[in-house]
């Protein structure tokens, strides 16, 4: 096969949209990754992921825009989950197995009321194609928020997930900076879960970090090869999903999962 | 007997910490002065490391809190903390440099470290001789080297209180007198006032310049020849604490 025909999909505009959208949110994804992987909030985000479904049937039950029903009740759990972190002794695994459970079974009740659950398939396996250009305008802007915040609360983060005493020693404010992250975790999740999928998203948000990790000599190293193997993922699972016309989002995590597998292959080769 | 700066110290009034109903420290009050290093050992439970989030502000309490530098109330005091262990992940990246880039540095560390800062680690890992592991992945260190780069981290920068959370916990014998030598070297260099939460009764005993005997409430005072005479310690730790006299740094 040529190269020019390898690019062939390109000469579709919905491709080229979802082309720049990957470009877009793969170092986002990568970049909170690599937090989502170091502060053990994976099971959050699959419960973020989870709740757009009660999300969109409260928007429709309350005659408001989908996704501004999933940004508020997503930002409400990403809040009580913090609170509860500190003011409970339960575990952070049980309240979030409590909430991921009901929050879904919500969703599926209300959506399913009357046998039309088939009309929201869509929001559970995504559809990057049909992302328009002022979905990728807000993107783009909510990007650039994304990375700002990223300058000024990273290392605050990565410290806190080591110890966070030692974070409070160093004047960092451990509440502040938990619960803005995961306010900043549930909106990112929620915009683009109608593109990547409800079942799919934590998966792209943790396996190029979780891959980084196994090939990375330090800190800095992890996120450059997370933002790499984030945007390579992303653009030959785009593809490899136009040619066999299967789902995008869940091409990526494939393609993702490869790379995983590859990274504990050439890590073993190296210690032999 | 320490020589103390006389202007700057660590004053706490009737500290009491209630966590569910339960009273975990009790009207606790202490005057710590620079230069000084007091040992609190209590038995488990007895509220050490309570009373050491109450320092570092992570839990609601009552009572007061006065930090002097000079004679001058410290509003914002540098505190200096050295956990017992770290939350870090087996398989974390991270280097010595960067851990301690990430409490000193504003620029994420995604961006590098640059030379002058990386310079500046260096130099404050060799006050706990601790320079040489600085391109270490932070979980490949022992117990005592571990403790060793946290000191150097809690002195950078130098702080007006070190809290030290039970070193003794994680460094074997021979590594537990080198961490006390550092430690006791930067006291006097630094005119560092320093808290020892602690279970090591006996290598302290010769290291601190003052004990306490904390259970709820401050049950005993002075120095570790005093506190040692005291009978509520044998209440508070019960027979077993003299089997610990054999160790030969047990010299009082």
């Amino acid at each position: 096969m040529q190269f020019t025909s390898v690019l062939s999909f390109l000469n579709y505009s919905f491709m080229q949209n979802a082309l720049f959208t990957i470009i877009l949110i793969a170092p986002i994804f990568a970049l909170l990754g690599v937090i989502v992987l170091n502060n053990r909030l994976v099971f959050f985000s699959d419960c973020i992921g989870h709740s757009g479904l009660a999300g969109v049937a409260i928007g429709i039950l309350l005659g408001l825009s989908p996704t501004f029903a999933m940004l508020i009740l997503a930002i409400l759990i990403a809040i009580v989950v913090t609170l509860l972190k500190y003011r409970t002794k339960s575990s952070q695994d049980t309240v979030l197995g409590v909430i991921l459970a009901s929050i879904t079974a919500l969703g599926i009740v209300l959506l399913s009321n009357g046998g039309n659950f088939s009309k929201f398939t869509s929001y559970l396996i995504g559809d990057i194609l049909a992302i328009t250009l002022t979905q990728i305008i807000y993107l783009v802007i909510i990007g650039i928020l994304v990375i700002i915040y990223s300058i000024f609360f990273t290392n605050s983060l990565v410290l806190i997930s080591i110890d966070p005493l030692l974070a409070k020693s160093k004047h960092i404010s451990v509440y502040l900076s938990e619960i803005s992250f995961t306010i900043v975790l549930a909106i990112i999740i929620v915009l683009t879960l109608k593109f990547i999928g409800i079942l799919v998203i934590s998966s792209l948000l943790i396996l190029p970090p979780a891959t980084a990790k196994i090939l990375a000599n330090n800190f800095r190293q992890s996120i450059i090869f997370a933002i790499a193997i984030s945007l390579v993922a992303g653009i030959l699972g785009l593809m490899l999903s136009y040619y066999l016309g299967t789902a995008t989002g869940a091409t990526i995590v494939i393609v993702n999962s490869i790379f995983y597998l590859l990274a504990i292959i050439i890590k073993n080769l190296r210690f032999q | 007997m320490i020589n103390s700066c006389s202007h700057c110290c660590t004053k706490i009034k009737d500290i009491s910490v209630t966590i569910e109903n339960k009273i975990i420290l009790n009207k606790i009050s202490l005057h710590i002065n620079c230069k000084e290093i007091v040992a609190v050992i209590g038995p488990n439970g007895a509220g050490k490391s309570t009373l050491l989030k109450v320092f570092l502000n992570h839990i609601p309490y009552q009572g007061e809190i006065n930090y002097q530098v000079k004679g001058i109330r410290n509003t914002k005091p540098r505190i200096g903390y050295v956990p017992q262990k770290l939350n870090f992940p087996e398989d974390s990246p991270i280097t010595v440099l960067e851990f301690i880039a990430l409490g000193t540095m504003l620029k994420p560390i995604y961006f590098g470290v640059n030379k002058r800062n990386a310079d500046k680690i260096k130099n404050n890992l060799a006050l706990a001789e601790a320079d040489h592991l600085i391109n270490r992945k932070v979980n490949t260190l022992s117990g005592g080297e571990l403790q060793r780069v946290l000191l150097s981290m809690a002195m950078n920068p130098v702080p007006d209180l070190l809290l030290l959370d039970e070193p003794s916990n994680a460094i074997d014998m021979k590594g537990l007198a080198l961490f006390y030598k550092i430690v006791d070297e930067l006291r006097k260099n630094y005119d560092v006032s320093i808290v020892l939460v602690t279970h090591d009764l006996m290598g302290v005993a010769n290291f601190a310049n003052r004990m306490i005997l904390l259970n709820q409430e401050i049950i005993a005072e002075g120095t570790p020849k005093e506190v040692f005479k005291d009978k509520n310690l044998l209440k508070a730790f019960g027979p077993s604490l003299w089997n610990t006299a054999k160790y030969p740094e047990f010299k009082i």
